[in-house]
């Protein structure tokens, strides 16, 4: 047998256990291993992690969280998404939470069942409209508001459909 | 309440005496982190449905938890922090750290848990049980003085050592920690003291960080605290070699008068937090070698108390062979020879 041909029969039957970048859904992913012990992602990130420069703190005797989450239950290849989706929602205000949640659930939720992606621009399932036109006449939101719902759902997006 | 106190001969002609207690109050079931989280009522329940069903139960000593005083709780942990938890609990459900959760009962039950053990350390003092086990929770042993910290409020084990040195007169207390994770709150308690030795062995690299080698205790506490961390993967024979080689020699130069064990069970195989391999006869083997420390140096005297193990079956047949090794010595010891 070809070596190339038989290495590639051996990478899918052993699985492919490297740390090349997890095509996963990382708000999932968080509700089945980590939601558990730390309760939503958001409201965890932001009542216990802080960022300072660019980095994600926690506070453990490991402070810097990459490190920290090295060794805390997670695979190597699942690690950059989680670190990032954390760093993300650590700062940023919990404002989908306090504003949409009554009608909308959770932004993983919405945007796992609402919006759709093509070509690289993100619609809406039902109105079939880019999302940013979309969001301008939605719920008498002002400018500044549709445009942070706008990119913060681009990012729940990217989050649940990674990578 | 039920007590049982057994002495038989074995087919082999040796002793066997089930004198050993086991603390247990249901309301150990109230305290919820979570609805799904792993430190759940359900534990404890596993293991007293266990114990029923191997005919164990009836065989233990049941000694009544009482809750702790403050003063003892003061001992290790800071009035602000008790403060601090009175007023968090008026306010639950609510996380205290990353992942503790509390419910309206939670602080209550930590006392009734830390008090367990101290009902523990008291039966085993007056001679009442040879030796016992406390199956509480919430465990204890990553409490630190000032906060709660993975799944634990009050250090049961930290509580039970200075209860032991102030209460009962005891100048050595022993206090080894198989848990699969490293006891960083008991480690920080005793980190200068040397009245107590700590031993862990713990899976590392792993939560929470702490417990390498080189944490041996520091000023009057140098060389109080010997950690052994162990890669994943760890097994039977590994863990027990790190007893014999590690723990036998550092009690010999300690000489204990009591042995207290924080026993977490979840460096079982199929314990869903952790890595390592460890089956129910090295928790046998484990019991095995601290008993005989007990017994050589401590009058046999020692308590063990539950801290982690999350996979139910395997934490109550680990608990069923922790018991049964600690209820075979070499004989009853009779409360005038203390």
């Amino acid at each position: 047998m070809h070596r190339g041909l038989r290495c590639f029969i051996c990478a899918c039957a052993v699985g492919w256990t490297g740390s090349a970048p997890l095509a996963v859904d990382l708000h999932r992913l968080w509700e089945d291993r980590c939601a558990n012990c730390h309760g939503e992602a958001g409201d965890f990130a932001r009542r216990f992690l802080s960022v300072q420069g660019d980095a994600l703190q926690g506070a453990h005797p490991d402070r810097e969280l990459r490190r920290f989450l090295q060794n805390h239950y997670l695979k190597n290849n699942e690690i950059d998404g989680v670190y990032t989706m954390l760093l993300a929602q650590a700062g940023s205000d919990p404002r989908f939470k306090e504003r949409c949640t009554p009608c909308h659930a959770k932004a993983a939720q919405l945007a796992r069942e609402s919006l759709i992606r093509r070509d690289g621009v993100l619609y809406t399932r039902g109105s079939r409209r880019p999302l940013d036109d979309f969001m301008q006449q939605h719920a008498a939101l002002p400018a500044g508001e549709a445009a942070f719902f706008a990119g913060l759902l681009e990012r729940v997006e990217r989050e649940v459909h990674r990578p | 309440m039920l007590v049982l106190s057994l002495v038989t001969i074995t087919a082999a002609g040796g002793t066997v005496s089930l004198n050993t207690g086991l603390v247990y109050h249901p309301d150990y079931l109230l305290h919820q982190p979570g609805a799904m989280h792993p430190e759940r009522p359900a534990r404890l329940t596993a293991i007293v449905e266990h114990l029923q069903a191997v005919s164990l139960w009836r065989s233990l000593v049941h000694i009544e938890p009482q809750p702790v005083a403050d003063a003892w709780l003061l001992e290790v942990h800071s009035a602000d922090y008790l403060r601090e938890l009175d007023r968090a609990v008026e306010q639950a459900p609510i996380y205290l750290d990353p992942d503790t959760g509390i419910s309206p009962d939670s602080v209550r039950v930590a006392r009734l848990a830390a008090g367990g053990v101290l009902a523990a350390v008291d039966a085993v003092m007056v001679g009442r049980v040879r030796n016992a086990f406390a199956a509480v929770r919430p465990p204890g042993h990553h409490a630190l003085p000032d906060r709660a910290m993975g799944f634990c409020l009050f250090n049961n084990v930290a509580v039970a050592a200075r209860y032991l040195i102030k209460h009962h007169g005891i100048e050595r207390v022993l206090i080894v920690d198989w848990d699969v994770h490293h006891g960083n709150g008991t480690q920080a308690m005793f980190y200068e003291d040397p009245s107590v030795l700590y031993f862990s062995t713990h899976q590392s690299p792993y939560y929470p960080g702490t417990g390498s080698a080189e944490e041996s205790g520091t000023g009057a506490g140098a060389h109080s605290v010997v950690n052994v961390p162990l890669p994943s993967g760890t097994g039977d024979e590994d863990i027990v070699a790190a007893f014999e080689n590690r723990l036998l020699p550092a009690a010999e130069s300690f000489k204990p008068q009591f042995v207290l064990v924080s026993a977490g069970f979840d460096g079982h195989f199929s314990d869903p937090l952790a890595q390592f391999r460890l089956t129910e006869e090295a928790y046998a083997r484990l019991t095995r070698i601290v008993l005989d420390i007990a017994e050589r140096y401590a009058d046999g005297r020692l308590v063990s108390m539950l801290e982690g193990g999350y996979d139910l079956d395997a934490l109550a047949s680990s608990v069923e062979a922790h018991l049964r090794a600690l209820s075979v010595s070499s004989g009853p010891v009779s409360p005038a020879a203390r």
